[in-house]
């Protein structure tokens, strides 16, 4: 059952989904529900191997194109509404062992126009606000199939964090009558101290507020509010920078570094967001190789986070990593 | 709900419903080589511009 309630202390909704309590969870080699399907194997979520890419409902979504009514009632205080959206899945390649990171550029070209695909399809439901793309890597953040894939959440109401997001733009962009992206970008660049990689449409770097000891922000250099407004050149450098920040994320301690990529651009209820920019943020659970950054009683109960690290020092780090890439 | 291949510029793609009512949809990008076997031309144009039935994108 799936459902969304309503948190009055905070003014969000909560999804309620426990059907997911039994989906598939790290399951054994050779039984992964999404390789493909194998002569005389088990039926598995995809059929066919002749695919660059593959997408694909959710077999246990949070969200649903055709969600169910609440199975309680909700009150004045706590209302309840259906589940109303969809989760879908992107997988990266047939190959059960790749990951992002081994896409070579002119792959990641190719996965650049599937995410706006599916961004413009999603877009176009009447129901949905805003399309969430995003990829949870590795065990440390919850991973359950190992299979590479990346997800997208499409929401029927703007996400808390998004939301805020909108308002703080908007209120920069009333107050100043700039975009506050074009500005913390203008910062970095003019600091140079926690620049990681750029090239001709994009840059990366370590922002000043990082959360995380390897949180990385990805920008596109002009005031682009959606993936949906590149240029093949854009898409091209995208696919560039994105490489090299991924492989200087496996090359930092030469492990297969986890991380939550998710990706922030322009809602898509049919408003005007001036303020909007699209990048694209990374949240590396790891503060050494061994050692989590956990969100623990300060940062899940008070809000605030705490950065064991200096942004500067954590930028020079990943600048200094020599990525291996792979040739377009 | 796509039942046959579409194609824009060189993407391809193709929608299928799983039997629990659920969508898959596959991306196929043709590739200079296809491309070049479907129409006898190897410009970039050419392959920008692919042949327009899912056999010969595949």
């Amino acid at each position: 059952m799936s459902e969304m309630r309503w948190h009055p202390l905070l003014s969000e909704w909560v999804i309620t989904a426990t059907h997911r309590q039994d989906r598939t969870f790290l399951p054994p080699a050779g039984y992964c529900p999404l390789c493909p399907t194998a002569d005389g194997g088990f039926p598995t979520e995809v059929p066919r191997p002749d695919y660059d890419f593959v997408v694909f409902e959710n077999k246990f979504p949070s969200l649903k194109r055709e969600p169910e009514e609440p199975a309680i009632a909700g009150t004045a205080l706590c209302p309840v509404k259906p589940s109303s959206g969809a989760c879908e899945v992107i997988l990266y390649s047939p190959k059960h062992d790749a990951t992002l990171t081994d896409l070579p550029p002119n792959k990641l070209v190719e996965l650049i126009r599937v995410w706006r695909d599916r961004y413009n399809t999603l877009a176009a439901r009447d129901d949905i606000k805003y399309v969430f793309i995003f990829e949870n890597k590795g065990e440390a953040v919850g991973v359950t199939i190992h299979h590479p894939h990346g997800q997208i959440y499409a929401f029927s109401e703007l996400p808390p964090l998004i939301e805020r997001e909108l308002k703080n733009e908007r209120e920069h962009m009333e107050k100043f009558g700039k975009c506050i992206h074009c500005e913390i970008i203008a910062d970095e660049k003019k600091s140079n101290e926690r620049l990681v990689a750029e090239n001709d449409n994009f840059i990366a770097f370590v922002p000043f507020y990082a959360r995380y000891p390897y949180e990385l922000h990805l920008y596109s250099k002009h005031h682009r509010s959606a993936i949906n407004e590149f240029s093949k050149q854009e898409d091209l450098d995208l696919a560039e920078i994105l490489h090299v920040v991924l492989k200087k994320f496996d090359g930092l301690w030469n492990i297969s570094l986890p991380y939550m990529m998710v990706m922030h651009q322009r809602p898509t209820d049919d408003q005007d967001y001036p303020g909007s920019h699209f990048h694209i943020e990374f949240y590396p659970p790891l503060r050494t190789p061994q050692k989590r950054k956990y969100l623990a009683g300060v940062e899940s109960g008070a809000g605030t986070y705490i950065n064991d690290t200096h942004p500067e020092v954590t930028s020079k780090e990943l600048r200094n990593v020599l990525p291996h890439l792979e040739q377009a | 709900m796509n039942e046959s291949c579409e194609h824009e510029d060189e993407m391809c793609i193709e929608t299928e419903v799983k039997e629990d009512g659920r969508l898959l949809t596959y991306y196929h990008f043709s590739k200079p080589g296809e491309v070049q076997e479907t129409t006898g031309a190897a410009t970039k144009d050419s392959k920008e511009a692919p042949s327009t039935t899912k056999a010969e994108a595949k």
